[in-house]
């Protein structure tokens, strides 16, 4: 899943340093590219995530996030 | 009451006197009683508009916790029903208190607009005379309060915390008066805990000192540079007659600073006075002339609307189901590439324009918007061919001279968005574009004696450039070094201490703007 996430969001955000720890709370994915994120995991998993998941630690790391979507895949 | 008066001043030592008097677990009380008192002073009916919009927000937000309670207590797989009919009935609460909050500020701030409009149209009709359209003014600190209030609603309504059962605590976040006037736009969560916790309302001579010493830097950058700049760019605004390109280019150049200077000298007061009674509020500008492109820009200048923007309109609209979807169809229907710029540039286009039309009426702001979207669309569009254009001239992206120029760059599309707003209409920046082929004229600003027609001299201008250099030294170190400013001159040994502290005084005494000559025009953002 993190493997599989890397490579989509690397695709779309080739800037970003998405191995990198503390993604959000470091600025490196900034409030527009974090927008960006949420839409194209989105679109492509099919999923909503809910504006109360949408916090710093769901986002900091490529792991937060698989773990968000495999939780979310789970409850659709 | 002015933050720039001597009534403020004392207003604020009373206050600062009988807080540390009374017992710390109704201190509270008294910095409630504080900013009624300074609310009433600027005016008794703002003050009615406030109590009534923190009326609405207080009781909206505990039905919403009421209704969110229940729902959580329900059993999820048994209960479905209720727990939609619920939520749905929060929404509708939601909805209607944000249509009453949201609509008295929309009313306050185009009413008047209509009534031009309105009167525009009768005369072009036919009609003569003044239409008698009834005017209205704009409550102090309105936006302020109705943001702080909304933000509290929104958090409520995704229970990030449980409201305020007390309204009496509740008003104290709503009129708190150091950020009254003009932000910055506090969350509760940040002030609530502040305000009724005993140990940090305890008189801190070390952090009165800091508190001090902040309120003076800010005087000075209103007192010293932002008012005195006022003056120049003021005066070349109003003679647009005669007056070359170069001058009303030099004069958007130097408003760029003017807002800077008097924004963040306003923000350096209130943190200060708000400091002195041991509360922390938003610093609301991380040096924003250190910034390297306009989206760092904004991320540093108005920390607390541009958060505000993003946490509670931004992220709710282009992370909802409804615009995904809309994002995948485009992606569908016309590929990848239009997905993502639509993912991208219809969020940032939408709200560029709602801050546009937040900061003043008409199609001056709105081409302000316009222009940031623009920006914003292309700095995020573009980041790909930006690094790859880097990589063939050989220019070391990491290079000081190379970050120099990014802020230059920076500062001057900053100063794009100014020479928009300032000369107060499209048509008057149009003819300063137009004169740039003119009467362009380089060698006027250049000549001392041409400054005496805007209502300065030389020697001010060069007062304004020191000022500036001030600010920006103070701002590097701060970026620099990591601490304070304040932080930092305490840090230093008694004679560098005292030549600053010194220089201080003489700057904003003897050298500030104001006096018999001179009329206190506030802050630029109070009106908002």
């Amino acid at each position: 899943m993190r493997e599989e996430l890397f490579n989509l969001l690397k695709e779309e955000y080739p800037d970003v340093d998405f191995q990198a720890e503390n993604l959000v709370d470091d600025g490196i994915m900034d409030s527009i590219t974090m927008v960006g994120v949420i839409g194209t995991i989105s679109m492509e998993y099919g999923i909503q995530i809910p504006y109360e998941e949408i916090v710093a630690e769901n986002f900091n790391s490529l792991d937060a996030m698989a773990a968000l979507v495999e939780s979310l895949r789970k409850t659709k | 009451m002015d933050f720039c008066t001597l009534s403020f001043v004392l207003f604020l030592v009373c206050l600062a006197m009988i807080y540390y008097i009374v017992r710390p677990a109704k201190r509270w009380v008294v910095l409630l009683a504080g900013s009624l008192i300074f609310f009433a002073v600027c005016g008794w009916e703002y003050l009615i508009y406030a109590v009534v919009l923190s009326l609405i927000c207080f009781f909206g937000a505990i039905f919403l916790d009421r209704l969110g309670a229940r729902q959580s207590s329900l059993d999820k797989t048994k209960d479905r029903e209720e727990i939609q009919k619920l939520a749905s009935k929060r929404r509708k609460i939601l909805i209607l208190t944000i249509v009453i909050v949201v609509g008295n500020l929309v009313f306050h701030k185009y009413w008047n607009m209509v009534g031009e409009l309105f009167n525009a149209v009768r005369l072009y009709l036919g009609g003569t005379g003044e239409a008698g359209w009834w005017q209205v003014a704009l409550p102090l600190g309105l936006s302020y309060y109705t943001f702080s209030g909304l933000g509290y609603l929104l958090d409520v309504y995704w229970k990030r915390y449980p409201c305020q059962k007390n309204y009496i605590r509740f008003l104290l976040y709503i009129v708190y008066f150091p950020h009254i006037i003009q932000g910055p736009i506090e969350r509760y969560s940040l002030l609530e805990g502040q305000f009724f916790e005993e140990q940090r309302v305890r008189f801190d001579w070390e952090r009165t000192k800091q508190a001090i010493l902040l309120m003076g830097f800010g005087y000075f950058k209103k007192l010293f540079v932002a008012d005195r700049i006022a003056i120049l760019v003021n005066g070349v605004v109003a003679n647009p007659q005669g007056t070359p390109a170069s001058m009303q280019i030099l004069a958007v150049l130097f408003s760029g600073a003017w807002i800077y200077a008097d924004f963040s000298g306003y923000m350096d007061i209130a943190r200060g006075a708000s400091m002195i009674f041991g509360i922390e509020i938003n610093r609301n500008f991380n040096h924003p002339m250190m910034a390297r492109s306009v989206s760092e820009w904004w991320r540093r200048w108005h920390m607390s609307l541009s958060s505000w923007w993003r946490d509670y309109i931004y992220m709710p609209m282009a992370t909802s189901l409804k615009f995904i979807t809309k994002c995948a169809n485009v992606k569908k229907k016309f590929g990848k590439s239009a997905g993502k710029l639509f993912k991208d540039a219809v969020p940032i286009f939408l709200i560029w324009i709602t801050t546009g039309l937040w900061h003043g009426t008409g199609m001056t702001y709105f081409a302000w918007g316009v222009y940031f979207s623009i920006l914003f669309t292309c700095s995020s569009v573009f980041s790909t061919w930006n690094r790859k254009m880097a990589e063939r001239l050989h220019i070391n992206p990491e290079s000081k001279m190379f970050h120099l120029f990014q802020r230059v760059r920076t500062y001057l599309l900053f100063c794009g968005g100014r020479f928009l707003t300032v000369f107060g209409s499209l048509a008057g920046s149009a003819a300063v574009v137009r004169n740039v082929f003119v009467n362009f004229d380089a060698g006027f600003v250049f000549q001392g004696s041409n400054y005496t027609k805007y209502g300065t001299c030389v020697a001010e201008v060069w007062f304004m450039l020191a000022g500036i250099a001030v600010m920006l030294l103070a701002d590097f170190i701060e970026e620099k070094k990591g601490v304070a400013i304040c932080q930092w001159v305490f840090e230093r040994r008694w004679f560098v201490r005292s030549v600053i502290y010194a220089a201080l005084v003489v700057a904003i005494a003897l050298f500030g703007i104001y006096g018999v000559d001179y009329s206190l025009d506030g802050f630029a953002y109070q009106n908002f």
